[in-house]
């Protein structure tokens, strides 16, 4: 058993390489002007203009300091003049340095906000994973509790209901349940967002206090 | 069985008994919505208009612009710049306030002036927007006699430059360099158009080392600013909290008002992406302030009853403008009377109803109607008047044929026929209303428009590639500066004139512009370029926003105003809770 589960763990392995190796290489094909953020494109009127070097400039800087500067592949293909001429890059590529990076555990840094991608992961995880886990024990405890109830002869009006909530989209589940629970004119049980004002004082309590709400639009 | 009802009842009353509590409101915090995160307060980066808020609440610039009088006033500087001119080069002297002081209680001087610049000059820092911007500052030079007195050395000359060049946040020298490195290193020597090495300067490079690892992007108060709030607690995507700083400087001085006054005692951001969430939030007393209503809820709530007793409502007449674009260097709308056919065909009362429910307001052209002496009023305002736009559309040479659609011949001999596209941001409902009114409007007279709605950063390229016919996009103005060359002059092709447009007299005509330091004479060649650009139209303006505030009763002194965020959030004086 333990063999079995080991083979079939180690051969994730190249799969999971090849997929990240193609979303890596994919990304590296988007432009890379949304980096120069919005001082240099033109949304406001009347600034000072730039001229074409400034900008190519101002990319060039950009894009080294994210380490999108450079070759992205060991090797690449440009076209001359004498037709198209295949060039080895050695290591000193991105993909290299980028693969090296994080299977060291870095998986590189935020563009927008600068931060540790490991980082900006496990804030997220910080309340996805409560509420998920909350959400799935709380589902598995009413499907469970309602099956039964069902069974034993509860009403068949029920069943009804369940299938009118089941068929309805999810995010008007999540707007019904948010105007039915979290509005001033019907019942003002839960905040209306977030994890409540008080909610990263007394964390514990908190996630569930906000749980049928936040489940419901996250979804 | 039971039992089982039971545990699942008590594990729901659980999670509710503490949701019941009302949220905790301090009464002296002004709670204000966000559409989201601002991502980075780093003040070198400043990615966003939420980051510039906050930034201006941690630190400050030498000058700043009051929103409400709409003129810029000096911050940190005593009064704007003197301006003197040298052969080529535009010198300003400025002088720091004599009260200012950092955190701990040194004077902020010419120095930290100085090394501001450094650092928004130094390789290996994210200051490349910032570097651009103010690229024509080449040097500073201090005076001997004077701590406070400095005068920075700009590039050419421009009317812009007096404000423009004390528009950055002053950071202190004492934070990042104690030992007073940077000094070492003249500033004319980082703005140098060849870039700097690293290894050609180690104090620098150490420098580059501190200031990265400080990761001013999260936490800010690693580099504590002289604004009169710190920022106490940020949960990322959730809320910001800033709080006043009990000893800022500017509290020592007889007369306060804006921009040197700070009363809430608390700001709080919170961060609520969804417009019903903020609406609801707002209802419940959430929060005090919503900015930016969209309009139906805007007018759903001023009308309700609760929202007359709870909240007061405020427009102001923005700056904001929406706009379509027209690809004047390709056919079928490179000649400028099938341009002004298509203006025609715009129906900008219905839409600024249908959109806005009438809460913006039409303009002949890229000036504001605010700006009286230099808009042009002359020319009138674009009608809906599709007959017009047939008429227009003959002398042009098109012909409509047996079908209804149009055709004309062209210089090679070939027919061309007259089809277009609309582009624009997908998912933007202002967007997808304006596109489908004209395309019904087009197709009443036979002009076939197909919709390409296109995610903003393939938008982005394909605008900047010219692959479109008409573009709609929103576009920010100010009643400051007048340079319309990165919009319209045929150099900024292929960068942000995405309309391609240029002709040797409009690039001559927005460059006198730039430079004309008259203001009557700068009134006359607006006037001059309104009707230029009416006459080629490769861009029209079909309506420009009022924003709409609502805030809560007790919130006094908001100083709301066309330009953004549309409000003065330091001024807001929160009135006792009754």
């Amino acid at each position: 058993m333990g063999r079995f589960l080991v083979y079939r763990l180690l051969r994730t392995i190249p799969a999971t390489w090849a997929i990240v190796s193609l979303v890596f290489l994919l990304s590296r094909t988007l432009p890379t002007d949304v980096l120069l953020g919005q001082a240099l494109t033109d949304k406001g009127l009347g600034s000072r203009s730039i001229t074409a070097a400034e900008r190519e400039a101002t990319l060039l800087r950009v894009q080294q300091r994210f380490g999108l500067a450079g070759p992205v592949f060991y090797f690449s293909r440009t076209h001359s003049n004498t037709g198209t001429v295949w060039q080895w890059n050695g290591t000193d590529n991105q993909y290299h340095r980028w693969l090296s990076n994080a299977v060291q555990g870095d998986l590189g840094q935020s563009y927008r906000s600068g931060q540790p991608v490991t980082a900006v992961l496990a804030e997220a995880l910080r309340f996805t994973l409560p509420l998920t886990t909350s959400a799935a024990l709380l589902a598995t405890l009413l499907s469970v509790a309602l099956a039964l109830w069902l069974v034993c002869g509860g009403p068949a009006l029920l069943l009804s209901i369940l299938y009118g909530i089941d068929a309805l989209p999810l995010f008007v589940v999540a707007l019904g349940l948010l105007l039915l629970l979290a509005n001033p004119d019907f019942i003002s049980l839960f905040p209306a967002y977030g994890m409540g004002q008080q909610a990263t004082k007394n964390a514990p309590g908190t996630f569930k206090s906000a749980l049928i709400c936040t489940i419901a639009r996250s979804r | 069985m039971r039992r089982l009802i039971w545990g699942l009842g008590l594990y729901i009353l659980i999670g509710l008994l503490p949701a019941c509590n009302p949220q905790a409101s301090s009464s002296d915090a002004v709670r204000v919505r966000w559409v989201r995160d601002p991502e980075s307060l780093n003040p070198l980066i400043i990615p966003n208009d939420l980051a510039n808020q906050a930034i201006g609440l941690l630190y400050q610039n030498l000058l700043t612009v009051d929103n409400q009088k709409q003129v810029w006033v000096p911050w940190l500087a005593e009064k704007l710049p003197a301006v003197q001119h040298q052969d080529s080069l535009t010198l300003l002297t400025y002088r720091l306030r004599s009260a200012a002081r950092w955190d701990n209680g040194q004077p902020i001087v010419a120095q930290d002036v100085a090394f501001t610049l450094k650092v928004m000059n130094s390789p290996g820092l994210p200051n490349e927007a910032a570097r651009t911007r103010f690229s024509f500052i080449q040097d500073v030079r201090l005076d001997s006699t004077d701590a406070r007195q400095f005068t920075l050395v700009c590039r050419g000359r421009a009317p812009e430059y007096v404000h423009d060049s004390g528009d950055y946040p002053i950071l202190p020298e004492y934070a990042l360099d104690p030992k007073r490195e940077l000094r070492t290193i003249p500033l004319a020597v980082l703005t140098q158009p060849a870039p700097v090495s690293l290894s050609q300067y180690p104090v620098l490079a150490d420098f580059v080392r501190r200031y990265n690892a400080a990761n001013l992007d999260k936490n800010p108060m690693n580099l504590p600013g002289s604004g009169p709030y710190q920022l106490t607690a940020w949960r990322s995507g959730q809320a910001l909290t800033f709080r006043r700083k009990t000893n800022w400087w500017a509290d020592q001085l007889s007369v306060r008002q804006p921009p040197l006054l700070a009363v809430p005692k608390q700001i709080d951001f919170q961060i609520i992406p969804d417009n019903a969430t903020a609406l609801l939030a707002l209802r419940r007393g959430d929060i005090d302030l919503y900015p930016m209503v969209p309009a139906n809820e805007f007018d759903r709530l001023r009308t309700s009853e609760n929202g007359k007793q709870a909240l007061r409502f405020y427009t102001a007449d923005s700056y904001e403008m929406v706009l379509a674009g027209f690809n004047t260097s390709r056919a079928p709308l490179n000649d400028r009377l099938t341009r002004q056919a298509l203006n025609y065909l715009f129906d900008i009362q219905a839409l600024i109803k249908a959109t806005q429910n009438g809460m913006a307001y039409p303009s002949v052209g890229l000036i504001n109607p605010q700006e009286k002496a230099l808009y042009n009023d002359s020319l009138p305002l674009l009608t809906f008047a599709p007959q017009q736009a047939e008429v227009l559309l003959r002398q042009a040479n098109w012909a409509r044929q047996g079908a209804g659609n149009w055709t004309r011949p062209t210089a090679g001999g070939q027919i061309q026929a007259l089809e277009l596209t609309i582009t624009y941001r997908a998912g933007d409902a202002t967007f997808e209303t304006i596109a489908l009114q004209l395309r019904n409007a087009a197709a009443q007279i036979g002009i076939p428009i197909q919709l390409r709605p296109t995610e903003s950063t393939l938008l982005l390229s394909k605008l900047r590639a010219g692959d479109f016919d008409i573009y709609l996009r929103t576009l920010s103005g100010n009643p400051f500066a007048y340079d319309f060359s990165p919009i319209l002059h045929s150099s900024s092709i292929d960068i942000s004139n995405f309309t391609r447009f240029g002709t040797p007299a409009s690039d001559k005509l927005i460059k006198a512009i730039v430079r004309e330091e008259d203001p009557a004479r700068k009134a006359q060649l607006l006037r001059k370029f309104q009707v230029m650009m009416r006459t080629e139209s490769p861009i029209v303006v079909l309506f420009v926003y009022r924003y709409r505030l609502a805030a809560d009763r007790r919130l006094t002194n908001l100083r709301v105003s066309g330009l953004r965020p549309g409000y003065d959030i330091t001024t807001i004086e929160p009135l006792p809770e009754s």
